[in-house]
């Protein structure tokens, strides 16, 4: 980091904090999410990600195993717990998550900056691109819900880029 | 009431619509939009009484149909339900027109004390 640049990131309990929320307004839970180490990248078979540009530029990443993925679009979608959800419901329903979480971070950032549209893929999103400005995890939090692991990230860009 | 409701997302449109019904106001003629496009016109056809939109859409943004709706003269009532919530935000929305913003995520209580405060019946 060259002197004088400032990086921003949130704090880990904004973050605690606004994934609960979220969790118990859009998908019933009661119990505060439990923050556990890490999983092996192997554990998330979702990413839903998006981004900030402007007075504060980062990327607001979440992973999903396949089942917490869709236990998410089961419940934001009010469907029973023996409804499958089907692909438009598991990039609608992830998509949106990622939209609200992203936003309520960006919100605690500083500004003025915008949020993208949210970008849904089935299994893991590079933050890295060879010759690219390389993104650096500036803040995670891993939570285990329904026993399933769930991931939320965000990165910023390297100041060595 | 006939009540437009826009957002890029089914899930949302469908948790606003639930929310509502909890907030007491699910008996009011609710109609869908999937973007801000989509919102225009179906706000300049079916005059409804109050819009409750999303920010961040593809085609054409909230804020940018509520600032298309103003510039056709059209007075609706118009209230944002967005992720974001902070203060900047907040007077943007208000210094183009609208008269409220949720941030999500949202609980039917703090739905009731805005539709309240527009004067939407519960």
């Amino acid at each position: 980091m060259s002197i004088g640049e400032i990086t921003h990131e949130p704090a880990l309990a904004d973050l605690e904090s606004i994934m609960n929320d979220c969790w118990s307004t859009f998908l019933s839970n009661i119990d505060p999410l439990e923050p556990v180490a890490p999983s092996d990248g192997s554990a998330y078979a979702w990413s839903a990600a998006i981004t900030v540009s402007g007075g504060w530029q980062a990327l607001v990443l979440m992973q999903f195993s396949r089942a917490a993925a869709h236990a998410v679009a089961q419940r934001m979608l009010g469907m029973g717990a023996d409804e499958e959800p089907v692909l438009d419901d598991l990039n609608d329903a992830l998509g949106e998550l990622v939209n609200v979480i992203g936003g309520n971070v960006k919100s605690l950032m500083p500004g003025p900056s915008q949020l993208s549209l949210p970008l849904v893929a089935q299994g893991t999103v590079s933050t890295s691109l060879p010759g690219r400005t390389e993104l650096v995890e500036a803040t995670s939090l891993d939570v285990r819900w329904l026993d399933e692991p769930v991931r939320l990230s965000i990165s910023v860009a390297s100041s060595g880029a | 009431m006939k009540i437009v409701v826009v957002d890029d997302s089914r899930v949302m449109r469908q948790i606003v619509i639930r929310t509502m019904r909890q907030a007491g106001y699910g008996h009011h003629d609710i109609v869908e939009a999937e973007n801000g496009k989509e919102g225009f016109d179906l706000v300049q056809a079916e005059q409804p009484d109050l819009v409750l939109s999303d920010w961040n859409m593809p085609e054409m943004t909230g804020i940018d149909m509520l600032c298309a709706l103003r510039a056709a003269g059209n007075p609706v009532t118009f209230g944002f339900v967005t992720s974001e919530g902070s203060e900047e935000m907040r007077t943007r929305a208000t210094q183009s027109g609208a008269s409220f913003l949720i941030a999500k995520p949202f609980t039917p209580e703090l739905f009731g004390e805005a539709l309240t405060s527009v004067g939407v019946p519960a």
